[in-house]
């Protein structure tokens, strides 16, 4: 079935329909990686968003459940040059298509994604819509389109939830949260509770964590004030992590800007270094928004990690408090494990500050 | 200014190629450019590398512990470097390690660590590198002796792997399923490896196999240029696969597992530079197993390279001098997000690598496994799997494409079966040709191992051919086939039209190729926006060049009669035009070949060679003209459908004298019909003795050799001969034979110089020793030839580089043959005479007059020193052929040796084939009863120094007669028969040959002898005077060590 993608910019593409056969609009994003579909497909960060991937191929493992980073996929739309069907086997328990049939999720592949991404590489996400024709009425939608602020709403848990371990308690606020994130901390024998993103932090509070994780999620930082806020709060008194979103929230909390970074930070690996050390990660990351280093100066904050490619923040850790946070996804599996140690270091500077009593350190 | 000695890989044998010149010239580039003093040595003369601009000072020197470390006493460099030599550089750095030298000197080891190459070329210390790292290999053992072996086999059952330890490409080993070869596999590579070790594992076949190219730096940093997956699983050489990147059947879960182990090796090893790490992978399970590490750059490497534009030999070379992957930048100055050496390519494109095999490197047995037999490969990119596919395959060539589907059309289906069960070259064919006869995906996946994901992209393929053939001239199916990367040949068969009206619908219809930039799209940027590569149905990204340009034709696979020597030109071509101030484009699919990196054109397509795509090209380009010349007959064969299409030829071809741009003999007028009538009355016309050859393009290899009328009647009834089929005729003429190398412009010619090559045209082996200057022609010779040459060449209407070839004949001059396709020995006469040949004639093409051109005058002075150049052939990869003198031999490499004596020069062109001239053992003389008190007082000299005597029965009777002690042997067949490897220590270690006026059995046994001692690696002597020469070489070396009143005879000094 012939359909179109079409873009605000007045751009279209043919390209043939899978999935699910329905007209879908939403803001569109790159992702460059090769082989991580299944994880950008489920991953609530994306969560509204058409994905237009660089990936030559996709569908060529099925979708798998080590891949997959949530129940539910969360996407508007997949936009590939070739998609494939594979045969059921271990590691493939759906096809690519079925899965997006299943979830009503359209699809459109055949495209010329390499002209695609050079659109998106330079303007940045833009509306787009699929459709059966490409004609004036279709861009007129587009253009009428209001995107949504209220996404962390949308893919944040609605009751607080438990995953029991028998080590630190650490709070998670569910911004849109990874399986793999989870699974690093069960791996470290986390206790882990999971709460919604509107968890005052009285609330926190009272589950007497020994930590809260800030987790990624969708959306620019600023529909989210209410978390920073709360942040802001909490900081001080419990150890913070913060990934992506999280880590974005941090920035907001502590009076840094937020901006939509130059380069292009959807997929990986792309190498971060570790101010401190000089030591060189290769991270996946899935980002539009980042915080703008010059504001970092005048803020109680310092820059842990830069990007190399474009020299922005992808890590800062607060002077004070045990509080910090990074762009990239630190959580192994499906990801580069480089950066797990990253969660290692969090989880010593935990029982650190248990130790140390109430959560507080006062010189960091 | 740190001094760094950068070794080369010496003469090309099968499994380690031209890859490594590619790697190391860039390499030496980058070192020049971090202000290092570079020093090079390598043998091979047709490399990049040993062009006297390529390093602060070249050696065109044999890659062997005694030259080597001469060099290194004479240069004294700081460090040395070893990862762009292949097995080659490694093996000897570890030598000259042992050997004490380096610590000695204080030369450091860079990028690869000496302790890495232990580890990981030591089975049974690599196996202990992985249990410590707990990252599982294979059940396995290491053995020196077969008894151990079936000890193991029986602890882990059938079938194992062999692996002999420190060999190149697999060479010796093998999968055993039974005693009888297991013994043989172990016996063998217990001879073939340096240590005497083999290492028996249990075979892992079916599992599908994973290669992992990574860089690390000094501070621990790594990147993962590419994951490439073999199509082919475990069982085939890596060489031999069919191999595409992106990988395709990992689960993002299962890439991570094995990115961290190749990260976790390659830090264990601490390499500063690229590692390459092959992995197991089962389809059914989360198992994997580190099935090889490579600690150096290797033709993956170069493949990776070519694949994601990541420059992996420069940064290599500067890992190995202490950059930081983040301190190395990549993108060109002003890039918005500046790309470093740290970052990893993401693809959004597919590449695929098919080998090519040449008959002469698959040999009798076209069956495919362990070792590699792959004598190149071909290149292709898409955007789809299938595209790449099909353009991999058509980069074959197009009549070998043809050839491997005919012969698939042919096979009835137990064939077909049998063919999928036990792989052979024609593999990828045979697949699709099953499922056209309606073979399913899981019953193909089922006989060939090979993941059901692949076999659905060729199911894919097969359901377009039928679509195709279903929808005839059906515009929206043409371009979907267009699209999926079938070819207008393809197609038009399908349609039965001519592929040029496939073409003329398309243009009609605009279905056109646009062009893509590999490695930009994800915003990562290696490097100048280079490579381009065809693709329908998408925009593109070409845009107009600012200047004139000239597409240059390059050679496509190596070949093993079209190797890198038709790369040399095709680079120094691209060069010249370059700096003549057009902008040198190039279509070329071999990533092994040097003028397929970046810095030596200003664009690369990477397109197949067929008229269809460099059409294409043209229509993309338009450039003022195509240059065919150096793209051997691979371009060659363009010419005519390019003139037709009205494209401008800068070098137009020869027609007055047909076929010439193949070798032919010019008076034979080259292939004719086989009617037995007329090849008779030829064969009378040019006298017996003669060889003739059916001629059949791609697998022509078998000369015959034909000594009278009757032996060629029954030769034309007993051979099969199709009634379409050509053959060719060819004199047979003892003697040198006389190269000219001449340049030609519209009016006039210039002679450069004339190469010698000795015993050229007796000898079923394609090459045998030249020598540069002239050995045996007297000054008044040299310039009736060069005279000859130059009446010959103004009577051609060639242009640029033209090879004439004459033999001496009783008074004069007779022309054998003309070569208008460079290659051959054009790099060798380009070193040995310092005249850049290629350069002036492009400049010729691209307008200059030779009058107007720097042109040397030929000296008649005897030059000071002697050039040999000497073919090298991959010895334990060829089955047995050398003593079938139906079957030609082709050689792999070639080496270059220089000194003041042809005997010296000779002496290295043998230590630089790795067959140095022993220091003992056994001499075997078989000589003309004129020659025999000659040889007598040469035989009584290298008794003198240690050497035993051997002797055919006439030359021993004489040997005893005069009292000399020697080994008698039967007759010459014994001779051969005792050349075999197995005797090697009880045969001849050097033979002297010299022979009576011919007859047709004394021709047949020199043939035989040149041909063994050839592919044998025997040095042998069919002149005393050169063997006398050789032998001062071997006295000079040694003290006399004489008995007290033994002192020498006064006779040995009287015939000087």
């Amino acid at each position: 079935m012939k359909r179109y993608l079409i873009l605000e910019d007045g751009s279209f593409f043919p390209g043939i329909g899978f999935g699910a056969p329905v007209i879908t609009t939403g803001e569109m994003v790159l992702n460059s990686g090769n082989g991580d579909y299944t994880a950008t497909i489920t991953d609530a960060a994306n969560f509204g968003q058409i994905i237009a991937f660089t990936d030559p191929i996709i569908g060529n493992v099925g979708i798998n459940q080590e891949d997959i980073q949530s129940l539910l996929p969360k996407i508007r739309g997949v936009v590939a040059r070739n998609i494939t069907d594979v045969p059921r086997s271990r590691h493939s328990q759906f096809n690519l298509a079925d899965y997006l049939k299943l979830y009503k999720i359209p699809g459109i592949t055949g495209v010329d994604t390499a002209a695609l991404s050079r659109i998106l590489l330079a303007k940045g996400p833009l509306k787009a819509s699929f459709m059966d024709t490409a004609d004036e009425h279709a861009f007129d939608q587009i253009r009428a389109l209001v995107l949504p602020h209220d996404q962390v709403k949308q893919v944040s848990t609605k009751q607080p939830y438990a995953s029991p371990n028998v080590g630190q308690n650490i709070l998670v606020v569910d911004l849109g949260v990874r399986h793999a994130l989870l699974r690093e901390l069960s791996r470290r024998d986390c206790n882990l509770t999971i709460v919604p993103y509107n968890t005052t932090a009285k609330e926190i509070l009272a589950f007497a964590p020994d930590a809260v994780v800030f987790t990624s999620g969708p959306g620019n930082p600023n529909d989210a004030l209410l978390v920073a806020e709360n942040i802001k709060e909490l900081q001080g008194h419990v150890p913070i992590l913060g990934i992506g979103l999280g880590a974005e929230l941090i920035g907001l909390a502590n009076d840094a800007t937020i901006g939509l970074t130059a380069a292009n930070h959807r997929g990986g690996p792309f190498p971060v270094r570790e101010v401190a050390t000089g030591r060189i990660w290769q991270t996946m990351q899935n980002h539009t928004y980042g915080i703008d280093r010059a504001s970092v100066a005048d803020t109680p904050l310092i820059v842990t990690h830069e990007d190399i490619r474009d020299h922005s923040v992808a890590g800062i850790r607060h002077r004070q408090y045990p509080v910090s946070g990074v762009l990239f996804y630190p959580e192994a599996d499906p990801e580069p494990t480089d950066a797990t140690q990253l969660i290692d270091e969090f989880m010593e500077m935990v029982a650190a500050a248990r130790h140390h009593g109430e959560g507080v350190i006062d010189d960091a | 200014m740190p001094k760094v000695l950068v070794l080369g890989s010496g003469p090309n044998v099968l499994g380690q190629g031209a890859e490594f010149d590619k790697a190391g010239a860039a390499a030496l580039g980058a070192l020049h450019d971090a202000g290092y003093e570079t020093i090079v040595i390598n043998s091979n003369p047709a490399t990049v590398m040993t062009d006297t601009h390529s390093a602060d000072r070249v050696y065109v020197e044999p890659v062997t512990r005694q030259f080597v470390s001469q060099i290194i006493r004479q240069e004294m460099p700081d460090a040395i470097l070893a990862t762009f030599g292949g097995q080659t550089a490694l093996n000897l750095v570890m030598e000259l390690a042992n050997d004490g030298l380096l610590s000695e000197l204080h030369i450091k080891m860079l990028g690869t660590p000496l302790n890495a190459i232990e580890q990981t070329e030591d089975r049974e210390l690599f196996y202990n590198l992985l249990r410590n790292l707990q990252e599982p290999v294979p059940q396995a053992t290491v053995v020196e002796d077969p008894q151990d072996a079936v000890q193991f086999v029986q602890r882990v059952g059938w079938p194992v792997i062999v692996r002999p330890a420190y060999t190149l490409g697999g060479t010796g080993g093998g999968i055993a399923h039974s005693d009888k070869a297991l013994a043989a596999f172990v016996q063998n590579g217990i001879t073939l490896s340096p240590t005497g070790q083999v290492a028996v594992e249990r075979s892992i076949d079916g599992y599908r196999e994973i290669e992992i190219e990574l860089v690390r730096d000094h501070a621990d940093n790594t990147a993962v240029v590419a994951v490439l997956e073999n199509i082919d699983p475990v069982g085939i050489h890596t060489g031999d696969s069919i191999v595409v990147t992106p990988a395709q059947t990992l689960s993002h879960t299962e890439l991570t597992r094995l990115r961290e182990a190749a990260i976790k090796i390659i830090r264990a090893l601490e390499i500063e530079g690229v590692c390459d790490v092959q992995f197991a992978v089962d389809p059914n399970s989360d198992a994997y197993y580190v099935i090889e590490v490579n600690p150096r750059l290797g033709r993956s490497a170069v493949l990776a390279e070519t694949a994601t534009g990541y420059p992996v030999a420069r940064v290599t070379a500067m890992l190995a001098i202490g950059q930081s992957l983040a301190d190395i930048p990549l993108s060109p100055a002003g890039a918005t997000a500046p790309t470093t050496a740290a970052s990893e390519p993401v693809l959004d494109y597919l590449v695929t690598k098919l080998p090519r095999w040449s008959y002469q490197s698959v040999g009798a047995d076209r069956r495919i496994g362990t070792q590699m037999k792959a004598s190149g490969e071909v290149v292709a990119f898409g955007r789809s799997l299938e595209e790449s596919i099909l353009k991999a395959m058509r980069s074959l060539t197009w009549d070998t494409d043809d050839e491997y589907l005919n012969r698939v059309r042919h096979f009835d289906d137990d064939t077909l079966a049998s063919h999928l069960i036990h792989p052979e070259d024609d593999r990828l064919f045979a697949m699709l040709e099953a499922m056209q006869r309606g073979y399913s995906v899981s019953e193909v996946a089922e006989l060939t191992k090979i993941h059901p994901y692949f076999l659905e992209r060729l199911h894919h393929i097969v359901a377009m051919l039928k679509t195709v053939a279903d929808q005839a001239g059906d515009t929206d199916t043409l371009m979907a086939a267009k699209r999926l990367g079938l070819s207008d040949r393809r197609i038009g068969e399908l349609w039965q039209l001519p592929a040029e009206q496939v073409r003329a619908l398309r243009l009609e219809a605009k279905i056109v190729p646009h062009y893509s930039v590999s490695g930009t799209n994800d915003g990562n940027n290696f490097g100048p926006a280079k490579l381009f590569f065809s693709t329908y149905g998408e925009a593109g990204q070409q845009t107009p060049m600012q200047k004139d340009a000239v597409l240059v034709i390059g050679s496509g696979a190596y070949q093993t009669r079209q190797g890198q020597e038709f790369d040399y030109g095709t680079v120094h071509a691209l060069n010249a035009i370059h700096r003549s101030g057009y902008a040198a484009i190039l279509v070329n699919c071999n990533a092994q070949a040097v003028s397929t990196d970046r810095d030596h054109s200003d664009r690369l397509y990477f397109e197949p060679l067929t008229i269809e795509d460099i059409l294409n090209v043209v229509d993309a380009e338009k450039p003022v003209g195509v240059l065919t010349q150096f793209g051997g007959s691979t371009a060659a064969r363009f010419q005519t459908a390019l003139s037709q299409a009205g494209v401008k030829l800068f070098d137009s071809p020869l027609t007055e004298l047909p076929k010439q741009s193949l070798k032919e003999p010019l008076k034979l007028r080259g292939r004719i019909p086989t009617d037995p009538a007329h090849v008779t009355a030829q064969a009378a016309q040019i006298g017996y003795p003669l060889w003739v050859s059916p001629s059949k393009r791609h697998f022509a290899a078998h000369a015959h050799f034909i000594t009278s009328a009757e032996m060629l009647a029954q030769f034309l009834t007993s051979a099969h001969l199709a009634d379409d089929q050509v053959i060719r005729l060819q004199p047979y003429t003892d003697g040198a034979t006389y190269e000219v190398f001449g340049l030609k412009d519209d009016t006039d010619a210039y002679v450069a110089g004339i190469v010698e090559h000795l015993w050229a045209q007796n000898a079923n082996v394609d090459h045998m020793l030249s020598v540069f200057p002239t050995n045996h022609l007297s000054a008044a010779q040299r310039t009736a030839l060069a005279q000859v040459a130059t009446t010959d060449l103004g009577q051609m209407n060639a242009r640029g580089v033209v090879q004439l070839t004459y033999i001496w004949q009783r008074d004069h001059f007779r022309r054998l043959y003309v070569q208008t396709i460079g290659g051959g020995s054009l790099p060798f006469f380009a070193k040995a005479s310092g005249i850049p040949l290629v350069e002036l004639a492009t400049r010729i093409f691209l307008g200059n007059t030779l009058k107007e051109l720097p042109l040397p005058e030929i000296t008649q002075k005897k030059r000071q020193t002697v050039y040999v150049w000497a073919p090298v052939f991959s010895v334990a990869k060829l089955t047995q052929q050398a003593d079938d003198l139906n079957v030609t031999t082709y050689h792999t490499g070639e080496v270059m040796g220089k000194a003041g004596t042809f005997a010296k020069a000779y002496y290295k062109t043998l230590a630089a084939g790795n067959n140095p001239f022993p220091n003992h053992g056994n001499i075997l003389f078989t000589v003309a009863d004129s020659d025999k008190s000659q040889a007598l007082k040469l035989a009584r000299r290298f008794r003198a120094i240690g050497y035993q005597i051997q002797a055919t029965p006439h030359t021993a009777n004489y040997f005893q007669a005069h009292h000399l002690p020697i080994q008698r042997i039967q007759n010459k067949h014994a001779v051969a028969l005792s050349m075999a490897p197995q005797h090697n220590a009880d045969g001849p270690q050097a033979i002297v040959y010299t022979n009576d006026p011919m007859d047709a059995a004394s021709i047949r046994d020199t043939v035989l002898i040149r041909n063994v001692t050839l592919v044998q690696g025997i040095p042998l002597f069919t002149e005393l005077d050169t063997l006398g020469a050789l032998l001062n070489v071997l006295e000079s070396q040694r003290f006399a060590t004489v008995p007290q009143g033994a002192e020498p005879e006064a006779d040995d000094e009287d015939d000087e």
